[in-house]
């Protein structure tokens, strides 16, 4: 294989697999610090991305408004599902709460479907048209804004979980919510602020990978296979893991799909962690 | 010695795990550099009465009654609220976070403006008073010792300038010279104009640092007085350890 | 176990006769005889779903896996080799059990909402595989597969209308119904209902949860697979349509909608959506709507189902 092939491929990945990692990232912290299945963040990822199209569309707005009111609505979304299942996440009923989140998702499915049509969609991002070349390898004015993005979010979840008090408070939530009580912590608000952050951040995911490729609104699903191969293993919980698990994961994406075959990528993804959950069942980082 | 009003009181306040009865109809009043100390066996209710103070409760606890801050009702009060308005429970069992370290536990709480009805202490005094806890500011809850446990859950209750204190069995599982040096440190706090409620049931130690003793008996408070009480038969039982059948 | 009431047998065996009836007493409608069958065909599965999570109490969303290899099982059966009914359903079981004993196994160790995770991913990749694949017919899936012909020396019966394949259908719902019956009675269902109602106490026991997964999961795999075997023949396709979550929402509704552990609950619970979505259409994607609503507000508002409102 030629070096420039190789590190084009290379970059792809990079730029995929951190476009992964952003999408995964606010659900590794709905797990990790809530211990909560949300089924439908692969749907809100598409109705995030086709609020962008609306607004860009539609309603004349630029780019970056377009996304910014899409992780608006987005996280209000996600706060109002978060109410709706206050007595289910209280009682720690896991089984409701994964059915719960199925259902919403499936009505997400159906009023995408209503109000933004089924035909396929483009957003047109105009970092797209920004190309730029390293040596052999070409990239866009988007994959970079990928990249930059997702290791800024990156860095400043790491740094607020290790370093400041709303941090600190998370991980005492994620022991014991009842105990938190006691030391000033109010569970219900620092909670909906986790289910704000996944609504917000996928938002903010779907804004930047979504222009990549046309828009479906019966799509979705695959994102939360990504997101949830991601997330054990790197580890549950562990946001350094996550990072890195999605850049592994992009990278086998990108060679995998050159070499072997396009189609299956996703299932050679999914073999891969079947055999990780045999060997390895609780991931590579330690959780937070 | 006592000043003035109440810091905090409670009135007829009951409470209910479903159809039983926990606790009938209490009602105490806490003053500045005040120690009361709940006795009473397993069972009697202390826990419940504290943790209903703090408006909080592992299980499904219905609350009725009166329980008021500085004049002020907190009946309907959610308990992170409480803490925040000075009522800091240390609870009985698991007080601390295993896996957050004690400088983590202290970034926790918000420490409020400084004002006359709070306890003022600074993270300086804290560490001053507990030496072990500086030493071991990176250590995680999990990796202290019982004692160490014990003494972070109060520090942070301390850091966080209440205006009330609620200690619930502090010395279950220490050893009896470091819950001497405990209730000695809290005597001193009370001294310095602290109310604190002492739920024990080791009678003996608790006997020794309060000004006043609440004896509580399936759920119903059955003798108040200062410490003459000490001397009453129903207390002896207790220092005992015996149970009237 | 709890002794049922003779009257409740009684009730049981008329709702059945009258369900076994109503296409014969509608034979000329053949939309009634075709919601009659595919109630049938789709309850059939939904009680697969309904042994994980109203007994086991977990969510498994691998079902369409099983369905899958109903439905393929006929498709490949019979265009490439030939099989005779019979010899179809001997495969799919075969296939569906393969599928679940792999899934099985790999999830043995992890917890449950790991587990409701793989089976979930696991119906997602299927889902692609079986659009990419030639063999399985790609996208477009598997046309002109036969209809149901039975046969036994010299007679031979055709199953080409809803009508005719009614009785093999109703057959198969009462054979699951008895398997229903009788896994609840069983020490296994009893083991499944305690790892789930208190698992503490299931394994002091000596119940493994675990393991009592594996087996509940592994039940009911060939029942879910009997569903798809009927529902090839009855709609002569195959296609990767069986894996979209249409049919995972239909079931966990389904199971649902009236109360854990009723032995009618999902053939009513999938008769009722089934009659919103064909005489009471919102359109596909109102239905969708409708479906998910449905979900969502029987776990908020009424947990125990609807007939929690009349018990009390």
């Amino acid at each position: 294989m030629q070096l420039s092939y190789f590190l084009q491929l290379l970059l792809n990945g990079t730029v995929a697999g951190l476009g992964y990692a952003l999408i995964a990232i606010g659900w590794t912290i709905l797990l990790g610090m809530a211990r909560l299945v949300n089924f439908a963040h692969g749907t809100m990822y598409m109705l995030a991305a086709f609020v962008t199209w609306y607004l860009m569309r539609m309603q004349g707005f630029e780019y970056l408004p377009a996304i910014l009111v899409s992780c608006l609505v987005l996280a209000v979304l996600c706060i109002v599902m978060q109410h709706m299942m206050a007595r289910q996440i209280q009682t720690q009923d896991l089984t409701s709460i994964m059915i719960i989140t199925l259902g919403i998702s499936y009505i997400l499915t159906g009023a995408a479907g209503l109000f933004f049509g089924g035909t396929p969609q483009n957003i047109a991002s105009p970092l797209r048209a920004l190309r730029l070349t390293v040596g052999d390898v070409r990239l866009t004015g988007l994959d970079l804004t990928i990249i930059l993005v997702t290791l800024i979010i990156y860095a400043a979840v790491w740094l607020v979980l290790r370093r400041s008090r709303i941090g600190a408070a998370m991980r005492a939530l994620a022991e014991d919510g009842k105990l938190a009580q006691l030391y000033g912590i109010n569970p219900a608000l620092l909670l909906g602020g986790i289910f704000a952050f996944e609504g917000a951040s996928v938002a903010l995911a779907a804004g930047l990978i979504a222009p990549r490729a046309p828009i479906l609104t019966t799509m979705g699903f695959q994102e939360v296979i990504l997101t949830f191969v991601i997330v054990v293993i790197g580890g549950i919980g562990s946001v350094p893991g996550a990072l890195v698990a999605g850049l592994a994961i992009g990278i086998f994406i990108s060679f995998f799909s050159a070499l072997v075959s396009s189609a299956f990528a996703l299932s050679a993804v999914f073999a891969t962690l079947l055999v990780f959950l045999v060997a390895r069942p609780s991931g590579f980082g330690k959780g937070i | 010695m006592t000043t003035g009003a109440a810091v905090m009181s409670c009135r007829d306040v009951s409470v209910r795990y479903g159809a039983s009865v926990a606790l009938h109809d209490m009602s105490l009043d806490m003053h500045r550099g005040e120690m009361i100390g709940v006795l009473g066996a397993n069972g009697a209710g202390k826990s419940t009465f504290v943790n209903a103070l703090a408006g909080w409760s592992r299980g499904a606890a219905a609350v009725s009654g009166e329980i008021s801050l500085l004049g002020r009702s907190i009946a309907r009060v959610k308990p992170h609220v409480r803490f925040r308005s000075g009522v800091a429970l240390v609870s009985e069992g698991k007080n601390v976070f295993g896996r957050v370290s004690v400088s983590d536990h202290f970034r926790l709480i918000r420490i409020p403006a400084p004002e006359d009805t709070r306890f003022r202490v600074t993270a300086d005094e804290i560490f001053e008073l507990f030496p072990r806890l500086a030493e071991r500011r990176s250590h995680l809850g999990g990796q202290l010792s019982g004692g160490e446990r014990q003494m972070l859950a109060l520090a942070c209750a301390l850091l966080s300038c209440p205006r009330v204190l609620l200690l619930d069995e502090p010395s279950i599982g220490l050893a009896p010279m470091i819950v001497t040096e405990l209730l000695q440190t809290v005597r001193r706090l009370v001294d310095r104009g602290l109310p604190v409620l002492l739920v024990e049931q080791n009678a003996e130690a608790a006997l020794k640092v309060v000004d006043r003793v609440v004896l509580l008996e399936t759920g119903r408070k059955v003798l108040e007085g200062g410490r003459e009480v000490a001397g009453d038969s129903r207390i002896q039982d207790a220092y005992l350890g015996k149970r009237k059948e | 176990m709890p002794k049922s009431l003779p009257l409740s047998h009684l009730f049981l065996a008329l709702a059945l006769i009258g369900f076994f009836l109503v296409p014969y007493a509608w034979s000329d409608s053949r939309v009634i005889v075709g919601y009659c069958v595919l109630t049938a065909i789709l309850a059939i599965m939904s009680y697969g779903v309904d042994m994980i999570t109203s007994d086991l109490g977990e969510v498994s969303l691998g079902q369409a896996l099983f369905l899958a290899a109903g439905t393929y099982g006929v498709g490949i059966g019979t265009t490439r080799l030939g099989l005779s009914p019979v010899a179809t359903l001997a495969l799919s079981i075969v296939v569906a059990l393969a599928l679940g004993a792999v899934l099985g196994f790999i999830t043995l160790r992890v917890r449950e909402f790991m587990f409701s995770l793989v089976t979930y991913c696991a119906a997602v990749v299927a889902h692609e595989v079986a659009y990419n694949l030639e063999f399985l017919g790609a996208s477009e899936g598997i046309l002109g597969i036969p209809s149901m012909e039975l046969t036994l020396g010299p007679f031979s019966y055709v199953a080409d209308t809803n009508l005719r394949l009614w009785p093999i259908v109703f057959l198969m719902l009462l054979l699951v119904l008895g398997l229903m019956a009788l896994f609840r009675r069983s020490t296994l269902g009893a083991e499944a209902l305690m790892s789930h109602l208190n698992p503490d106490l299931a394994e002091s026991l000596g119940v493994n949860l675990r393991r009592t997964r594996l087996k509940v999961f592994l039940l009911s795999a060939p029942v879910t697979a009997v569903g798809g075997w009927l529902y090839a023949y009855q709609r002569n396709y195959v296609g990767p349509d069986v894996f979209e979550p249409y049919f995972i929402m239909l079931f966990l509704s389904a199971v649902i909608l009236l109360g854990k552990r009723l032995l009618l609950g999902p053939l009513i619970g999938v008769a009722l959506i089934l009659f919103q979505e064909r005489f009471l259409s919102l359109g596909g994607d109102g239905n969708k709507v409708f479906l998910g609503a449905l979900l969502v507000v029987m776990l908020l508002a009424l947990p125990r189902g609807a007939l929690s409102l009349f018990r009390k």
